[in-house]
């Protein structure tokens, strides 16, 4: 009766045995494809990543070459600003030469064709003091010479005046904006480079977390695949001897 | 008053030239109308056989005033151009136009 007992208790101990070693088996499979999914689904959302990456690197060079397109053009007309302004003093150093009375009348007719071809009259009138007019000079007078237009001609130089300090307002309105905007320029361009740092600082941290992953992944399927084994065997000698001993005392004083 | 380049008297074609050209490069430092209204008092003092001639010296950058002193002729004649041509102010060595 009792081997019966013994020997049922060994059967029930072993198919107990084999449906855990079964059950735990089936359970570390799926473990495995879990974890071979998750790689593979990180491996995938690496790609797309990289992806987008050289998506943004392609438009960043197609938006680097406007930019260089621009700058060329900006250097373009800065430098026919610098030629108008050389062709300005040019032109007022030249008005400075003229001097005789013919070559004044000259350049005035070619500045303003609207007095005509013929040459432009000049009259010498002298101020009177007492009655606050001009008028012929005697002989003691000192005389002035007028060149000879219409009254409201006037109007020309005064609009020719006033058109020019607008536009110098204007200039100087247009270069403040210009230095503003090579300030922002330069501020701009820090912004970016310090986005492409913090990016940068992204990139290696995902990297090196990316890689500790997957290599701590691959070490837990490699676990999985191959769990740590409790080896049933005969113990050494030394420890037979040891408990031997210890057994044989044992006896000895339980038998006493 | 700085040190300026002396010129012989009667002057001859090329020194009124020369003056001229020394002159040019006061006037034209200051506000271009009062420059052109120093100018016209060169012109006036040099025309009609009255044959004066000054040199203009420290003018005023984009400024009224300038300084002379004169070369040839009639220094009379100066506060008379420059009355005649409505100068705000004069003295034997300064000239002011109106602002």
């Amino acid at each position: 009766m009792i081997k019966f007992v013994i020997a049922l208790l060994i059967i029930i101990a072993l198919l107990g045995s084999f449906s855990s070693y079964f059950f735990v088996k089936s359970e570390m499979q799926a473990k495995i494809t879990e974890a071979e999914v998750k790689m593979a689904n990180l491996k995938n959302e690496r790609q797309q990543v990289e992806d987008k990456v050289a998506e943004i690197e392609r438009q960043k060079a197609e938006l680097q070459a406007q930019i260089a397109h621009l700058t060329a053009e900006r250097d373009s007309l800065k430098a026919v600003v610098d030629s108008l302004e050389t062709q300005r003093q040019r032109e007022e150093a030249a008005l400075d030469d003229l001097f005789a009375v013919d070559d004044l009348a000259q350049k005035m007719q070619e500045t303003f064709p609207e007095l005509g071809d013929e040459p432009l009259g000049t009259i010498e009138l002298c101020y009177n003091d007492e009655t606050n007019t001009y008028g012929t000079c005697s002989p003691d007078d000192f005389g002035i010479e007028y060149f000879v237009f219409p009254v409201q001609f006037v109007a020309t130089f005064i609009d020719n005046a006033q058109q020019a300090q607008n536009l110098a307002q204007q200039n100087e309105a247009l270069r403040k904006i210009e230095s503003n905007l090579e300030r922002n320029l330069t501020l701009s361009d820090q912004i970016t480079l310090l986005t492409e740092q913090k990016a940068k600082a992204y990139q290696e941290g995902y990297e090196k977390a990316y890689l500790q992953y997957q290599q701590l992944n691959q070490e837990y399927i490699s676990v999985l695949k191959q769990p740590p084994t409790v080896k049933f065997g005969l113990p050494s000698w030394q420890f037979g001897v040891v408990t031997g001993v210890l057994g044989f005392a044992g006896g000895v004083i339980l038998a006493k | 008053m700085p040190e300026l380049k002396t010129y012989e008297t009667p002057l001859t074609d090329a020194a009124i030239d020369e003056l001229f050209e020394e002159n040019k490069a006061q006037f034209s430092k200051m506000n271009t109308a009062a420059g052109n209204m120093v100018k016209s008092l060169l012109y006036e003092l040099q025309r009609k056989g009255r044959n004066t001639y000054i040199q203009l010296y420290d003018a005023v950058e984009d400024g009224h005033v300038v300084h002379y002193r004169v070369v040839q002729g009639n220094a009379e004649l100066i506060p008379k151009a420059a009355r005649a041509l409505r100068f705000k102010s004069w003295t034997a060595d300064q000239l002011e136009v109106n602002s």
